[in-house]
């Protein structure tokens, strides 16, 4: 059994099996201002199945705006998501779970006192009959631990101990790993990452970039944000530039390298 | 002291021998659980204190006397227990003193007013009980007021009531009932009856917390502030807090009918303040006052302790004054326990 199995929402993941290209989550003109302040206005993107569209921007650009809106942790003053053509609207970060759109957040995605296995399943627990009794339930402990081990095999991602250890005690790299993972687990359709590699030394930054590539080759639309242009020019298939809350650039593979990124980033 | 060991019973199966990758030998297994959980301090605490009090009185170490110990601490620790979960999830219950000691005027009052059978009136008082739980956690999470100002109200609300329930009289209302007071003093096989029902409620919450569903949801809601990553996993955290809140009450209601059973009569004032006692106890086990981290068996040795030190003081003739002092003191350290124990894991959890 894999992970797909028990979740992929009807027609999803399997149904798009060969509809590599597809449009899966799309955003039309979104504003939002906070008083005078206009954080973005009338920004437009769209991400495809198997894709990875990268935004970026100085600080203050306005690009941890659009993603808290694409997540749900923000309310657009207007503009329109589509997922799968239609129309959604997101009241919460749960909602747009629940619709599939994953958001990986350092601080937020993680219970810290639960250990890797308790984090994988927590809302989705499995469970089993306890003491042969039809009406009492007990956590599935070794099946959960066997299938979150072969998952993460499966991802090539080596956490010495899955259980009895709380995430909190792991390192940034360990953890932001361990969340991405488990948007993969899910079969996730879209994943959205604020900066992902922030705060992370070189070889966890490497790691993390690799399972972003995975999820990416699994079909996943992948949305990060990201000021490390070389990590951007190494994965993005699709860039959206943001200056003073606009779009002002949006490049395809081939359309762009470092230089032209920067470039267009400072508005040269 | 720094580090937490996971929630729950140990779990000698589920949490190693399943990590294939780094076996551990059940020894070494078992002695980093004593040290990650403090539960070896807690141990030593309670052997040196058990021999301090064996050598000053010869009555200390007599079966009577640990019988009279497990009877004397029976409600402590069957409210531990629950309490244990109340803080695990971020919460805190100030009412359960106050529903017990209505739980006992209301079992009194059912058997020498109504008339009632025993088990009638056992059936009533944790029936009001559950209720008093519901409408604790409505009103926290419901409402959204803050649990440590709503249990204050309902507190006051409930002493009220126990004096109320009582006829108006502040004095005790004797239980002549036999079968009844069994569950407060019987013993079953050289063991007190109590002390069977504390380490039924222990085993019980401890299979709870580290074993189903809602104990690992639990868990997982005191985990953060608010239980964000709960909520953002797809947890229902205003469900659970609820049932939390709902169990406490009918813990409360169940320390009740012992403690009734034990003193033979029901009082408004019959266990005023226990509340500090517990949630002492608690602390002391290694459960954090802020949630998120805990063991229902390091609030079992917790009871102990208490427990044990409190009936040295009174083999020893200590006044009762000095109890309180004991059982304050023991609350203030466990505090301030708690409060580094907080501030060492916020460095590892940056």
């Amino acid at each position: 059994m894999t992970a797909s199995d028990h979740t992929a929402p009807a027609g999803a993941v399997g149904a798009l099996g060969d509809a590599d290209g597809q449009v899966v989550f799309e955003a039309r003109g979104l504003s939002k201002r906070y008083g005078p302040v206009e954080a973005c206005r009338d920004v437009s993107l769209q991400v495809a199945r198997g894709e990875l569209l990268a935004i970026v921007g100085d600080n203050g650009a306005g690009k941890s705006t659009v993603a808290k809106i694409l997540t749900g942790a923000l309310k657009p003053d207007s503009g329109e998501l589509f997922l799968f053509g239609k129309p959604v609207s997101f009241t919460d970060p749960l909602e747009a779970r629940l619709a599939g759109v994953e958001a990986v957040y350092q601080e937020l995605a993680l219970a810290p006192n639960l250990d890797v296995v308790e984090n994988l399943f927590l809302g989705r627990e499995m469970v089993r009959p306890a003491f042969h009794l039809p009406f009492l339930r007990r956590l599935a402990d070794r099946e959960m631990t066997e299938l979150a081990r072969r998952q993460l095999r499966d991802l090539q991602i080596r956490i010495p101990r899955l259980r009895g250890v709380p995430v909190g005690r792991m390192s940034g790299g360990q953890r932001q790993t361990i969340a991405i993972a488990r948007a993969i687990f899910w079969a996730s359709q879209v994943l959205v990452m604020d900066e992902p590699t922030a705060a992370l030394g070189v070889k966890e930054a490497g790691a993390v970039l690799g399972l972003v590539r995975e999820a990416v080759a699994r079909g996943i639309a992948v949305v990060m944000i990201s000021h490390v242009m070389s990590h951007v020019v190494d994965l993005a298939d699709h860039v959206v530039v943001m200056r003073h809350g606009v779009k002002v650039d949006d490049l395809r593979r081939g359309e762009f390298d470092t230089e032209r990124l920067v470039r267009s980033i400072v508005g040269a | 002291m720094t580090v937490q060991a996971p929630v729950g019973l140990p779990e000698p199966s589920a949490a190693a021998a399943e990590d294939a990758e780094a076996p551990q030998p059940l020894l070494r297994r078992t002695v980093g659980l004593l040290y990650h959980a403090n539960w070896a301090g807690l141990l030593v605490a309670i052997v040196a204190v058990c021999v301090a009090f064996s050598l000053l009185s010869p009555y200390f170490a007599t079966a009577g006397n640990v019988a009279n110990i497990v009877r004397a601490q029976a409600y402590i620790g069957i409210c531990a227990s629950i309490t244990t979960i109340v803080l695990i999830a971020g919460g805190i219950d100030l009412s359960i003193g106050a529903n017990m000691s209505l739980s006992t005027v209301i079992a009194a009052q059912l058997m020498s007013q109504y008339h009632l059978a025993w088990w009638a009136a056992i059936a009533i008082t944790l029936a009001v009980g559950l209720g008093i739980g519901l409408v604790n956690g409505l009103v926290i999470v419901r409402i959204g007021i803050n649990a440590l100002i709503a249990t204050i109200a309902t507190q006051f609300l409930l002493y009220g009531a126990s004096y109320l329930a009582g006829g108006g009289a502040a004095g005790d209302i004797l239980i002549t009932n036999r079968t009844f007071v069994e569950f407060g003093r019987g013993m079953v096989l050289h063991v007190p009856v109590p002390g069977i029902l504390v380490i039924v409620s222990f085993l019980v919450t401890g299979w709870i917390l580290s074993r189903t569903r809602f104990g690992l949801q639990v868990r997982a809601i005191g985990g953060t502030p608010n239980g964000s990553a709960a909520r953002l996993a797809g947890v229902n955290v205003a469900r659970q807090r609820l049932i939390v809140y709902v169990l406490s009450g009918l813990f409360s209601a169940i320390s009740g009918i012992v403690l009734a059973g034990y003193t033979g009569s029901g009082n408004s004032q019959e266990a005023f303040g226990v509340e500090l006692t517990v949630i002492a106890a608690v602390i002391i086990g290694g459960t954090a006052l802020g949630g998120g981290s805990g063991s229902v068996f390091g609030s079992f040795l917790g009871v102990v302790l208490l427990g044990v030190v409190l009936d040295g003081l009174l083999l020893e003739n200590v006044p009762i004054s000095w109890q309180y002092v004991t059982q304050g003191g023991a609350l203030l350290v466990a505090v301030v326990v708690d409060e580094y124990r907080r501030r060492s894991q916020q460095s590892t959890f940056v």
